[in-house]
C-alpha cells in the first residue's frame, strides 16, 4: 500500500491534497492524523496546520462493502476521511432493498435508458437498474466498476447524473417523477456521515456557546443537517446567503448558562 | 471509448433543448485540451445553462469525467 504524508491548512485541505497526490477521489482514501492543532473541526470550520498520512482504500472499501451486503453487520473503520461515508446500511435500507421491485412503468424504463446512455460514456461495464418506483419517484441504481469515478468527489458526478437524468426525462411538468440515482448505497452512507457530523458540531456549539458555520454543502446536504438538529431545543439552524455561497449556521439557543444540554438531544 | 466527447455533448444538448436540429458542436483540439463549442438556438440557451448555471455545471462535470477517461482535458463553451 502506498502512503503519502501531506500538510494542509485544515483537515479537509490536507485530505484533498492527499487525494490529489494519490490520484483517487477523496472518498477513496483512508487517513491517519499525524498532527492536529486540535482546533479544526472537519476542516469546514477553521483550524490550523494539520498533517495527515493517507492511503488509497479503494480495494479494501469494495471488499468491505461486499461483506456489509452479505452479513449486514456494520463494521467500523478506525479512521475515515470526513467525507468518506460510513459503510453501514441501516435497517431501513436493508428493508428497502428487499422490497419487491414492482411493475416498472414506461417512464421508469425511459429513465433507466437515459441514465444508461449517460453512464455508458464514463464506463463500459456499468449498468443501470430500476430499484424502486413509487408514485412520485423513481430510484435508479448504478452497478459496475469505476465506483469512485461515477460517484465523484462528494457525490458530484452522481448528482450531475441525477440532475441531467431528471432534466432529460421530465421534460413535461404534468408527468414529472423525481429521479434519484444511487450507487453502492452512497446516498445512505453520505446521509449518515452528515448526520453524525451535524450531531458532533451541534455538541460543540452547545459547549462553546458560539455559532458554527458550515460551508460547501448543497441543498440536500443542508436539509439533512437541518432535520438532524431540528428536535434539539438548545440549537437553531439557519441557512444564509444565496446560490453557491449559501451556508448553514448552527446557533446556540437561550442564554441560560446553567442550562447546558451537552451531548443530549440531537435527533439521530 | 468508442464515442468521442464531442458526441457526448451533442447527445446531451439534443435531448435538453427544444430545437435539436439547431444544435452544433465543434471541437477545437489542442495538445492536451479540447475546446468544445456548443451552439444552440437562442431560445434554448436557458435550457442548456439552467437555473444558476446548474445544467451547464452538470454537463461539464460529466464531460470532464468522460474526458479524463481518454486522458484529455475539455472545456465547454456555450455560444449563442
Amino acid at each position: 500500500m502506498r502512503f503519502v504524508e501531506v500538510e494542509g491548512k485544515s483537515k479537509r485541505d490536507a485530505i484533498e491534497k492527499a487525494a490529489r497526490e494519490l490520484g483517487v477521489p477523496v472518498e477513496e482514501i483512508g487517513i491517519e492524523i499525524l498532527s492536529d492543532s486540535g482546533r479544526g473541526f472537519f476542516g469546514f470550520v477553521g483550524g490550523k496546520k494539520v498533517k495527515v498520512r493517507a492511503w488509497s482504500k479503494r480495494e479494501s472499501r469494495e471488499k468491505l462493502l461486499d461483506e456489509v451486503m452479505e452479513t449486514e453487520e456494520p463494521p467500523r473503520i478506525e479512521q475515515e476521511a470526513e467525507v468518506s461515508p460510513d459503510p453501514a446500511p441501516s435497517a431501513s435500507a436493508a428493508r428497502q432493498a428487499s422490497d419487491e421491485p414492482g411493475e416498472a412503468t414506461e417512464k421508469a424504463e425511459q429513465a433507466r435508458e437515459v441514465l444508461q446512455g449517460l453512464v455508458g460514456w464514463l464506463s463500459e461495464q456499468a449498468t443501470v437498474e430500476i430499484k424502486e418506483e413509487t408514485s412520485e419517484r423513481i430510484l435508479l441504481e448504478i452497478h459496475g466498476d469505476k465506483t469512485g469515478l461515477l460517484i465523484g468527489k462528494r457525490g458530484q458526478t452522481l448528482d450531475a447524473l441525477q440532475f441531467l437524468a431528471n432534466k432529460m426525462v421530465n421534460r413535461s411538468r404534468d408527468s414529472a417523477k423525481r429521479i434519484e440515482v444511487d450507487m453502492e448505497q452512497y446516498r445512505k452512507r453520505r446521509e449518515q456521515s452528515l448526520r453524525s457530523m451535524a450531531v458532533r458540531l451541534g455538541q460543540k456549539v452547545k459547549k462553546k456557546r458560539k455559532p458554527i458555520t458550515i460551508e460547501a454543502m448543497n441543498a440536500h446536504d443542508r436539509r439533512i443537517v437541518h432535520l438532524t438538529l431540528k428536535n434539539d431545543r438548545a440549537l437553531e439552524t439557519k441557512s444564509v446567503g444565496k446560490g453557491e455561497m449559501r451556508k448553514l449556521v448552527i446557533h446556540p439557543v437561550g442564554g441560560g448558562r446553567s442550562k447546558r444540554h451537552e451531548g443530549s438531544g440531537a435527533a439521530t | 471509448m468508442a464515442e468521442s466527447v464531442r458526441e457526448l455533448v451533442e447527445y446531451l444538448a439534443k435531448v435538453l433543448v427544444d430545437h435539436p436540429e439547431e444544435v452544433r458542436v465543434t471541437e477545437v483540439e489542442g495538445e492536451n485540451t479540447s475546446v468544445l463549442e456548443l451552439r444552440v438556438a437562442k431560445d434554448d440557451m436557458g435550457k442548456i445553462i439552467g437555473k444558476q448555471g446548474r445544467t451547464a455545471i452538470a454537463i461539464r462535470t460529466i464531460l470532464n469525467n468522460a474526458a479524463a477517461k481518454v486522458r484529455r482535458r475539455c472545456v465547454l463553451e456555450i455560444i449563442e
